[in-house]
């Protein structure tokens, strides 16, 4: 879910104001400053279609109320399908993370080796939305070089994860839009590939409306397709408390 | 034709021997490509509904073959076990090829603890001091879960279940597994089983027979021959036929065909049978040699004059082995296909190349002919002969210690079982046996039945009935342990409330559940998805099996069909696989191509014969040895509780068409010399005998000693086949020379 928020951020707080003679001189730490103003908004609201496809082709399809500040708090709670109406996630800070189950009436924190691993079934997992955060703050670049992706000029940044695995970000040049991650394995082979489109402009900061992941080893993939979003709505701190998850976060 | 054919490869006889060489040269390339495969599964029809159902498990859940690793001890919580069996168990998950591990160390489970969710390992890290271990000691075995599933009851033994990538080369996993077990302190603890070792096993064995029994049955027969014919024309039909194996084994690397545990015995099998051409034709020409006969005539008469018997004996004997293709069983049917090739091949080379060469012999090699061996073979022409004198006054008392025996069989037929239980393959004391046999005592077994349903399984209705149905399967006797998705929500339910007992029960409405597998499917996506697909539309349910029995397997099967049919009629679609059902569905399979290749080869031979003699009698006639060689056979594996399994499944098939051989010559000379003799009917059966009695004797102990160096396999079910399929030679031979002898002297009798 982390990695949602990190996504959603990551493609939504993009500021376009750089002039493009300038980005040509721009270290990979500058360039990711850039990203990084561009990808924080203040808060945010979405509703999102998640559509989740495993390696047999067997869809699930959910619709999510994302509400986040910051770049760890979060809230999202489940629309559909109707059985899990009102099941709200929540996450504060890395290895902080409660569900509330209607049916249960209850909140309970949820750990252990939950944290490393994937949201709702989905191919994002908590971890690659640290890795995806860190794109735009701490991760060591590696290496800048200047491309094209689809006829578009772009910087692809060689970066240096935590662990020492690399990934590759293209960044387009003009609006500083990150395009496609790429997760590489200790082989250097791409492992996951996350991609960016559909982006729109709200306030200065653009929101890529598709972001698509794939898992290349399990052969699955997710897509998110947000619906309508708002941003920078005054959500305070307190809205992120288990009352509120009972209240699905409204 | 054979007229023609003898004259043609005497004449050209450097063409043949060149192409027959060169023919050999090339195939003998191929021989390299051979493989071997020793997994079960891949001996049924890929439509079979068991190897179905294992597809579907493959595909939708990850994969259902696992390596069983047992570690013994003293104490397996011991930090001297404890720590190095953790560093072991990372390192094998960490091969390419494994998908997980499920086992002390690594099993995942659902804890509640106060107001948390804990989706964490039984152990998550391993204390660090005497007093904490002894603790996580006694939780683990107090905890029903765990206690003679992972861990045995007292502690001494521990199970790792590796689950291998479905598309992953399972030996060559197994390999890499066994070299970190070897490189770990923990070795001499270690021994590996489950279906993809014991087949790894099996294959290393399978390539150690093939290595040695090959040889084996080259020694013998080249014993026989020269015991035989004391020179060195007699090792020309052990020549002729290692080159047809030659080609055989070199078509089946050129198709790309793997060799199975039933095709170890194909080598042998062709040198025992495959030899009797290029001995007839080799008694024949030294006959011919010994009537003054030049080399090239006696090599062209031998071909038009024996041509047809050895014809007519490769025919029935492809026939024979032919029927096997009928079989629900991949290998057999492979056996079936190669072995009859294989038999052609020997008769083409004998027909060919042994006249070519016999026709280019020295003449000082013929030298022989006239040396102390002619006495020999005349003084057992005379006995022979004698024999026939004896036979033609006795008729009913040479027929009816026979008919005796073969009723006395007949009460022990029904006894014969069948049984694809692959542990039985090895020796008792071995250790793939030893490791199956602690499994079952300590841990229930490592056979594991799957069980597929199809439906909503986010329905409670639906979940209940498995509930109940894992209940009842329990009831089964050798079901040890089941799991399903129904355990992962009622421990689910458990955990969140409070990890209190009365709550492990399986939630009632739709709502939770599914709430339950969102929660569950936060976590690691394995732990959900090796048991319901990601749209719920599919479960799988587990169940330990601790007995490789075919009989018990089928026993349960039944029972399991009808708590199907029970719980989930009109519910769900349920469809069942596992090894233990692919066992069965070898074991019904077997049963039911025993019968039908029996008949086939039976009815297909007869026809060849009366086509061929032109006579319905002389048809009938001639199966008699064989049939009652049957009876016999049957009736000892009924008495002696031997029971029918993947290779032993064909031995009614080759003993049709290895026996029938022996009918076949002695009617062709038998039908020779009465049209030589018209006037002299009482000499008719004598001098059939003396013709040809030596030649099936010698034919009958180089195939059945042959077929005897089978007991010198590493497998308890080749050895088996060895024995019994000497014992088929020794009955059909001995039929021929006395029941079929008595019943030819009937027909003489009764021309009169």
């Amino acid at each position: 879910m982390r990695k949602i928020i990190a996504t959603i951020l990551l493609g939504a707080g993009i500021l376009f104001a750089t002039h493009p003679a300038q980005a040509d001189n721009l270290s990979g730490e500058e360039i990711l400053n850039r990203v990084k103003k561009a990808t924080v908004a203040k808060d945010r609201k979405a509703t999102a279609t998640m559509t989740i496809t495993d390696r047999n082709g067997r869809v699930q399809t959910r619709t999510v109320l994302f509400v986040t500040k910051g770049d760890s708090k979060l809230m999202a709670t489940f629309q559909e399908p109707p059985d899990l109406r009102g099941v709200t996630f929540m996450t504060t800070k890395v290895d902080n993370m409660w569900i509330y189950l209607p049916t249960q009436a209850r909140v309970r924190r949820i750990s252990g080796s939950m944290v490393n691993q994937g949201f709702g079934g989905s191919d994002f997992s908590y971890k690659e939305m640290n890795n995806i955060s860190s794109v735009a703050s701490d991760k060591a670049v590696e290496k800048v070089e200047e491309t094209t992706l689809n006829n578009k000029p772009t910087y692809r940044l060689t970066l240096k994860e935590t662990d020492g695995t690399l990934s590759r970000l293209w960044i387009e040049k003009i609006a500083f839009l990150p395009l496609v991650i790429e997760k590489l394995d200790a082989k250097g082979a791409v492992k996951k590939r996350i991609q960016f489109g559909d982006f729109a402009q709200d306030d200065s900061i653009w929101t890529p409306r598709l972001i698509q992941i794939q898992d290349l080893n399990k052969n699955s993939k997710t897509e998110i397709r947000i619906m309508e979003f708002q941003l920078n709505t005054g959500i305070k701190d307190n809205f992120f408390t288990e009352a509120n998850m009972k209240r699905g976060g409204r | 034709m054979l007229k023609w054919l003898g004259a043609k490869v005497s004449c050209n006889a450097w063409w043949v021997i060149g192409i027959t060489i060169a023919i050999t040269l090339v195939l003998a390339v191929f021989i390299s490509r051979l493989r071997t495969e020793a997994d079960l599964t891949k001996m049924l029809a890929d439509n079979d509904p068991a190897v179905k159902t294992m597809a579907v498990v493959d595909s939708e859940f990850g994969g259902s073959t696992q390596v069983a690793l047992l570690v013994e001890a003293c104490d397996i919580f011991s930090p001297n076990v404890l720590y190095p069996l953790d560093t072991l168990i990372q390192a094998i998950k960490g091969l390419a090829g494994v998908l997980d591990i499920q086992g002390l160390t690594t099993l995942q489970d659902v804890k509640g603890i106060g107001d948390e969710i804990v989706i964490t390992k039984i152990i998550d890290s391993i204390p660090k001091d005497q007093k904490r271990l002894q603790a996580l000691r006694s939780e683990v075995l107090n905890d029903k879960r765990y206690r003679g599933v992972l861990v045995a009851e007292d502690g001494s033994s521990a199970l790792f279940l590796i689950r291998l990538a479905p598309a992953s080369n399972k030996e060559m996993v197994v390999k890499t597994i066994e070299k970190v077990v070897n490189n770990s302190s923990l070795r001499k603890n270690v021994s590996l089983s489950g279906s993809p070792a014991l087949m790894k096993y099996m294959r290393d064995w399978m390539q150690a027979d093939l290595k040695l029994l090959l040889p084996l049955a080259i020694l013998v027969l080249a014993f026989i021959l020269l015991i035989s014919f004391r020179s060195g024309q007699g090792f020309l039909p052990l020549v002729a036929v290692l080159m047809a194996v030659i080609w055989t084994l070199g078509l089946i690397g050129l198709l790309g065909k793997p060799l199975t545990i039933v095709m170890v015995v194909l080598p042998p099998i062709l040198v025992s049978v495959g030899s009797a051409y290029g001995i007839h034709i080799l008694a024949r020409f030294r006959q011919e040699r010994n009537n003054g006969k030049t080399s090239i005539e006696a090599a062209s008469r031998a071909v038009s004059n024996t041509g047809l018997p050895v014809f007519l004996a490769a025919a029935t004997t492809m026939v024979g082995f032919a029927a096997n293709m009928v079989s629900g069983i991949v290998s057999i049917r492979q056996f079936g296909l190669f072995s009859a090739i294989g038999v052609f091949f020997a008769l083409v080379i004998a027909l060919t190349f042994v006249p070519a060469v016999l026709s280019r012999w020295k003449i000082r090699e013929d030298k022989s002919l006239n040396s102390p061996k002619k006495n020999e073979s005349n003084r057992l022409g005379e006995l022979f002969e004698r024999w026939g004198v004896i036979v033609l006054r006795h008729r009913l008392k040479v027929i009816a210690p026979a008919l005796v025996l073969v009723l006395i069989a007949g009460l022990f037929i029904p006894r014969v079982r069948s049984e694809t239980d692959f542990v039985r393959y090895f020796k008792p004391n071995s250790q793939p046996t030893r490791a199956v046999q602690i499994i079952a005592e300590r841990f229930g077994g490592e056979l594991q039945f799957e069980f597929i349903i199809e439906g909503d399984i986010q329905d409670p209705e639906l979940l209940r009935k498995m509930e109940n149905f894992e209940k009842e399967l329990k009831e089964i006797p050798h079901i040890t342990h089941t799991f399903s998705i129904v355990d992962i929500l009622r421990r689910t339910n458990k955990a969140f409330n409070g990890d209190r007992l009365e709550f492990e029960l399986l939630p009632v409405k739709r709502e939770e559940i599914a709430q339950y597998l969102l929660l569950l499917s936060f976590s690691d996506s394995d732990f959900l998805s090796d048991y319901v697909t990601a749209d719920y539309r599919l479960a799988r349910i587990t169940a330990r099996f601790d007995s490789e029995e075919s009989q018990e397997i089928a026993m349960a099967t039944k029972r399991i069909n009808k708590l199907i049919a029970k719980h989930f009629a009109n519910m769900a679609k349920v469809s069942v696989g596992g090894m233990p059902m692919a066992i069965e569905r070898l074991h019904q399979n077997i049963q039911v191509s025993q019968i039908i290749t029996l008949i086939t080869a039976l009815v297909a031979v007869f026809g060849l014969i009366a086509c061929l003699f032109k006579s319905v009698g002389l048809g009938l006639v001639a199966l008699t040895p064989i049939v009652l060689t049957l009876a016999l056979n049957y009736g000892i594996m009924g008495l002696l509780k031997i029971r029918q399994d993947l290779v032993t499944a064909t031995l009614g098939s080759i003993a049709i068409g290895i026996g029938i051989d022996y009918s076949c010559h002695l009617l062709a000379r038998f039908l020779e010399e009465t049209k030589n003799n018209r006037s002299l009917k009482l000499e008719i059966i004598p001098k059939t005998l003396t013709a040809v009695g030596p030649a099936i004797l010698t034919n009958a102990l180089a195939v059945g000693l042959g077929f005897a160096v089978l007991i010198f396999s590493s497998f308890m079910i080749i050895q088996t086949f060895g024995i019994l399929i000497a014992e088929t030679m020794l009955f059909s031979s001995i039929g021929a020379l006395t029941v079929l002898v008595a019943l030819l002297s009937w027909r003489i009798k009764n021309r009169r």
